[in-house]
């Protein structure tokens, strides 16, 4: 490991040095990343930005904890994601980070309340306490009567409103967003990238967007380009 | 992480929602409570008709122990009766296989048991198996419903009984006996109303004469025949026979058609369980999304899976308790419910204007029944209870393991 990267002490949340990420098939290997770098601190906000298929989501997948590496070292809140096992994983991912997908991914057959509610539950064990923390949180992002709607009740806006709710609830060391306005018209698409950067700032929250849109990009404190399998800071 | 609250939560409402948003399990629920139930009342009837006929063969015929004719020991009733703190009864008999004519010279085979002539005071459960039609079980001949159809025989009728004995100077000797029927008994065994007679001794004359009798013990619980064999051996009773080694053939058969039973009470449930994989993995395969997602949210692997295992443990539990409840209350109303089917399909036939007999599902005429008898066992109820919960556990058990290899990385993208 590269003491000097995995090194914490300068308040750094995500450190990872040198990841590869190499996708193998009978006929070649195809390199996707090919030695990531990057150190975010607390309460950074950054953007990755990058062309279509160039490993942008992939290494979102990476630093949260979903996917793993062919190599490299990874370390986010602490925790080393490259030797801990399923169970640390899925820990990590109830606890320390917390993710908004560019299409919601809410339960489908459970109302916002529930959904924004749910990794606390599973965390914490507490319902009643989990319920007054989602109820909170929905009304902070403007969904306050919205609490017993399911997903097919809800705009594609105020889904994703949902979705950051649930991603906030567990009060996550950091929040990866891949392409979180990808699927909402223009209107809706602003207010959600204001939620998620006003939440973020007033929580103190670090913020790693992956987008496409020039000006989610330029908002963030920290802009990073993923290009042939390389992160560059602009 | 805990996992004591959230997994219940998920699973109800899936379980719940299951008919809205995604493939249901509530058929997989229904097959296995008319799985539970059809195999109840199949089990109830089958159990009806082997149990009645085993009663009836140990009542009338076979007894628990028997004491064959000239063993040592002092194998007398009261001895015996001595001997054996279980038995209720000991009756002495002498079997005559022969045959029967009417005074028309029509015959038939038939077997007289030779007893006591106070042989339903004796043994009690003989006195309430034998259901006297007509006479009195004294003073001649007492013949089978069945026979008594076949050769027009009525109390007073003087048949003609063929009398067959041998020794070693005279070889053998056959002569005709004549014999007053004294009375006609049903026991709805078909086989010994119609070759099955019982004669008290005093009215046997020469018949059976010199034959020294068997010793018929009947026990409390049937199933105490080898402590009671035993017992009569410590007597210094040698010998003595358990129902189930002389009725080998017959009591076998019947255990051999209650092992398919069960089988085939196996292989039910195992199309239930397949059925029930499939729906499963259908609804895993329906919610790899939710999965995916609960996994992204931090719930590991196992816990999703105990979602779908409660879904499975409630569809199991749920299914089986509806069957039993319902095979409880078929089996113990079947005979009504033949009732109500035999009156709709009357119904039926009166609608479309087709004549006809009466519908009857058991005829006497084609089968020997007045009622359709019904035993449950609490052993064999729970077995098909548990095996019906148990058939949606298991499948769902398998169902889930493809929970373990749904990667949230590769279904939550959009690219």
């Amino acid at each position: 490991m590269n003491e000097e990267l995995m090194d914490e002490s300068r308040d750094d949340i995500l450190v990872c040095s040198r990841v590869r990420k190499v996708f193998a098939s009978e006929a070649e290997e195809l390199e996707i990343l090919g030695g990531v770098d990057l150190r975010l601190g607390r309460g950074d906000r950054a953007s990755i930005t990058g062309p279509s298929g160039c490993g942008k989501s992939t290494l979102l997948s990476i630093l949260g904890g979903l996917d793993r590496p062919s190599s490299g070292e990874v370390s986010v809140g602490g925790v080393d994601l490259v030797r801990s096992g399923d169970d640390g994983l899925s820990a990590f991912r109830a606890s320390v980070v917390g993710f908004v997908f560019q299409f919601h991914y809410l339960l489908k057959d459970f109302t916002a309340l529930e959904n924004a509610m749910l990794p606390a539950y599973m965390l914490s064990g507490d319902r009643k306490a989990a319920v007054a923390k989602a109820r909170v949180l929905l009304e902070a992002v403007g969904l306050g009567g919205r609490l017993s709607h399911v997903p097919a009740k809800l705009s594609g806006g105020e889904r994703q409103r949902v979705a950051i709710a649930r991603a906030l609830i567990n009060d996550p060391a950091i929040v990866l967003a891949d392409e979180p306005t990808g699927n909402l018209d223009r209107a809706s698409a602003k207010a959600v990238e204001d939620l998620l950067f006003e939440l973020a700032e007033r929580r103190g929250t670090t913020l790693l967007v992956v987008t496409h849109d020039p000006g989610m990009a330029e908002r963030a404190s920290r802009r990073f380009v993923l290009r042939d399998g390389a992160l560059a800071e602009s | 992480m805990s996992v004591r609250g959230w997994i219940p939560f998920v699973a109800s409402r899936w379980f719940r929602s299951g008919r809205e948003s995604g493939p249901s399990l509530a058929p997989a629920t229904a097959g296995i409570a008319v799985g539970v139930a059809a195999l109840l009342c199949v089990i109830g009837v089958m159990n009806g008709f082997q149990l009645g006929f085993i009663d009836a063969v140990l009542d009338l015929d076979s007894y628990h122990v028997r004491v064959p004719a000239g063993v040592d020991g002092p194998a007398s009733v009261s001895g015996i009766i001595d001997a054996l703190p279980g038995a209720t009864a000991a009756l002495p008999f002498v079997d005559v296989r022969t045959m029967v004519a009417n005074k028309r010279g029509k015959a038939a085979a038939l077997r007289i048991k030779i007893v006591p002539d106070d042989a339903l005071s004796l043994d009690p459960a003989l006195a309430a198996r034998l259901e006297l039609r007509s006479g009195e079980f004294s003073g001649g001949l007492v013949v089978g419903s069945e026979l008594s159809k076949r050769l027009d025989l009525r109390v007073g009728d003087v048949v003609s009984v063929l009398d067959v004995s041998a020794d070693e100077e005279e070889g053998i000797d056959a002569s005709m006996a004549g014999l007053s029927v004294a009375g006609v008994f049903h026991c709805g065994y078909y086989d010994f109303d119609a070759a099955l007679a019982f004669l008290p001794e005093s009215s046997a004359g020469g018949l059976g004469r010199g034959e020294a009798p068997t010793i018929g013990i009947k026990l409390g619980d049937r199933y105490g025949d080898a402590r009671a064999i035993a017992e009569l051996a410590e007597a210094g009773i040698a010998g003595a026979e358990s129902w189930r080694e002389y009725n080998r053939a017959f009591f076998g058969a019947l255990r051999m058609e209650k092992s398919v039973m069960m089988m085939l009470v196996g292989l039910i449930f195992l199309v239930v369980g397949v059925n029930i994989f499939h729906s499963m993995r259908k609804a895993v395969y329906g919610r790899v999304e939710d999965i995916a997602t609960m996994k992204a949210l931090g719930a590991d692997s196992a816990s999703v899976r105990r979602v779908f295992m409660l879904d499975g443990i409630a569809a199991g539990v749920g299914g089986a308790l509806a069957g039993l409840c319902a095979g409880l209350l078929v089996s113990m109303n079947v005979n009504e419910v033949f009732s109500a089917i035999e009156a709709f399909v009357a119904f039926a036939y009166r609608i479309v204007g087709a004549g006809g007999s009466a519908f009857e599902i058991f005829s006497p005429k084609l089968f020997y029944i007045g009622d359709v008898p019904v035993r449950l066992s609490f052993a064999e109820t729970l077995f098909i209870t548990a095996a019906g919960a148990s058939s949606a556990v298991a499948a769902a058990w398998a169902a889930s393991s493809r929970v373990s290899r749904i990667l949230p990385s590769e279904v939550l993208r959009d690219e």
